[in-house]
């Protein structure tokens, strides 16, 4: 069971890009620390609410920067992110990413904000918590791993050492094909990580249905390893929901195959292909389909 | 029949009227813009009150429900039915406290509306649909009653459908959400009819088709649907959407005339993501009867042939 923290007048802001991950980094921050966290994914959206507040201190977590094409598309991001969302420049920032920020553009970064802490890492879900803790001087003590479970293994490609990552591609099973995890000896931080990158595959891996994850090291030599999974002891109000929502089918059956001789029907009937056609084209899904992997984020 | 693709940002919402009668497929991406546009561009009763027939939820992505729980909430929203797919309450989730936050606003949002009209949440497999007005209907051709797949994954099980006017034979809409190779695999097993439209909504954002070749996938798309319209409803926060070689895959299928996405991709140029006055391409979409995409932004065509765009990746030329 993780404590719960005594409420914190504190406030903090919380920039993180990856929802899931960002979505428990935030809620750990209230229940271990008692401090008020305002979590935010994505600036574009959500940037005149945080105009209108004031934070003691603001944590940007930029680990996935994929998507934003390259590195530099990132750090952009991270700018705006502080010019943009501490009204008082005396805010301390602390800032986490992926890529490696170089000296002159933590000089440039200054200008924008008060940054106390750049770090070429992305912290792990106990990591934040402490991080914060530290800057905030708030009493937190790390917790014990609360529940063991062995759901196997899996395959890390692309491992950086110096880099302390790793790409894990799952099976085409489960919900992802992607995803990166950080990267340590078969410690809290790799077994926090995990937690979260299960929460991300968003149900698609249980007992029944296991996520492999082999953890490739040290030139080419591959070892399997049973890692503990961190299940927290925490029932959200989505049990009760669950068991609230009805359901029904829907209340009309529509024929696609409709009569051709309504005007939509007599375009459509000019577009069908001949039986061969539509034959060689489902076939041509079938192998594309075989070929696919799991989901590609949302 | 006139169908309005929104720009929200990364995320789908898409708008169906006909006369008065009125369908939303997702609410997806900005929840403010979404809410915005309903309620600025939607008629409402001498109550104040908005009529929404159907409101449909594609899959359990949060770029394609986030706006729902404000909807519900809304009292001025008078919503006819509520479809989601069946990945609404993921079966099989070990712990609940996996759920993100945005999910349980969801579920709270939906259970109170449920208390509130006493109505259900209805499930649109392939075959159902609804009726809007005398002459339009949305048809469901996926997902499939039984799951094709193992581990449910909610891309592929996306409700893919079409919407249609008889008054209006020329704009078939085809509606995606982010359904992938094995959902258009598990269709045209089905039916070679149910899919055919005039003008396709190209599934995820024009993003990465679940590991499938891009370009193969893209083309085969446009092949089956056979579609003259192709609209991508995109964001520039994921600067690749749409992908080029999605973009490479319909110019290659041949029966594409116009490409319209609704934000500017970051394979045409890349936008500067700080700079707000970056250009935002087409903006909301609209198809009303004409054998065009009718763009928010008249210069649109202008802009991708113009200097801003110096490699617009939707020209067909």
């Amino acid at each position: 069971m993780i404590p719960t923290a005594p409420q914190s007048s504190k406030r903090v802001l919380l920039f993180d890009d990856q929802r899931t991950a960002g979505t428990r980094r935030a809620e750990r921050l209230r229940s271990e620390l008692g401090v008020d966290v305002r979590y935010v994914w994505d600036v574009e959206q959500t940037i005149d609410e945080i105009l209108l507040s004031r934070y003691d201190l603001c944590v940007l977590d930029y680990s996935d920067v994929r998507g934003w094409g390259d590195t530099r598309c990132g750090l952009d991001i991270v700018k705006r992110g502080i010019s943009e969302s501490t009204i008082n420049r005396d805010t301390p920032v602390m800032i986490y990413t992926m890529f490696t920020i170089r000296p002159d553009e933590i000089d440039e970064l200054e200008h924008y904000g008060r940054i106390v802490e750049v770090k070429n890492q992305v912290l792990g879900m106990e990591g934040i918590v402490e991080a914060v803790a530290h800057w905030l001087d708030l009493p937190w003590t790390r917790s014990e791993i609360v529940t063991s479970r062995v759901w196997g293994v899996g395959e890390i490609q692309d491992w950086s050492e110096t880099e302390r990552q790793a790409t894990v591609i799952v099976p085409s099973w489960s919900d992802s094909t992607e995803l990166v995890v950080e990267w340590s000896w078969l410690g809290q931080e790799l077994v926090e990580e995990l937690s979260v990158l299960i929460g991300e595959l968003e149900g698609g891996v249980s007992e029944a249905n296991p996520l492999l994850v082999r953890v490739e090291y040290n030139e080419n030599a591959l070892r399997s390893y049973e890692l503990d999974l961190r299940v927290l002891d925490r029932i959200g109000p989505a049990a009760a929901f669950r068991s609230s929502v009805t359901w029904t089918s829907a209340p009309e059956r529509i024929d696609p195959e409709e009569p051709t001789d309504t005007p939509a029907g007599k375009r459509a009937a000019g577009k069908v292909p001949a039986a061969e056609v539509w034959e060689s084209l489902h076939e041509e899904w079938v192998n594309l389909a075989s070929t696919a992997g799991g989901e590609e984020g949302d | 029949m006139r169908v309005d693709f929104l720009d929200v940002g990364h995320g789908s919402c898409v708008v169906v009227r006909s006369g008065a009668h009125v369908a939303i497929i997702d609410v997806g991406g900005a929840p403010r813009q979404v809410h915005e546009f309903l309620t600025t561009e939607l008629p409402a009763d001498s109550d104040g009150r908005i009529k929404i027939e159907a409101l449909v939820i594609t899959h359990m992505h949060e770029d394609h429900y986030r706006g729902l729980p404000a909807i519900l909430y809304d009292g001025c929203f008078e919503i006819g039915a509520l479809y989601a797919n069946r990945d609404l309450l993921p079966e099989g989730l070990v712990d609940d406290s996996l759920l993100g936050r945005m999910e349980m606003r969801l579920h709270e949002a939906i259970v109170c509306w449920q208390r509130r009209t006493g109505k259900q949440v209805c499930s649109l497999l392939d075959g159902e649909g609804f009726s809007l007005g005398t002459s339009a209907r949305f048809t469901a051709v996926w997902p499939a009653a039984i799951p094709t797949w193992p581990g449910g994954v909610r891309n592929t099980d996306s409700i893919v459908g079409r919407v249609e006017d008889d008054e209006d034979p020329g704009m078939r809409v085809l509606v995606t959400g982010d359904a992938d190779a094995r959902s258009f695999a598990g269709i045209t097993a089905r039916s070679a009819l149910a899919i055919l439209s005039d003008v396709l909504l190209f599934p995820h954002h024009g993003g990465l088709p679940g590991g499938a070749d891009p370009t193969r996938f893209a083309s085969a798309l446009c092949r089956t649907v056979k579609a003259d319209r192709v609209v991508i409803q995109n964001g520039t926060r994921w600067v690749n959407h749409p992908h080029k070689k999605i973009l490479a895959g319909i110019r290659q299928a041949g029966s594409v005339h116009e490409i319209a996405c609704t934000e500017l991709s970051g394979s045409c140029g890349r936008p500067h993501p700080s700079d707000v006055y970056a250009p935002r391409c087409a903006g909301t979409v609209t198809v009303d009867g004409g054998p065009s995409l009718q763009t928010e932004r008249p210069h649109h065509g202008q802009f991708v042939r113009g200097a801003l765009v110096a490699d617009a990746q939707c020209m067909l030329s």
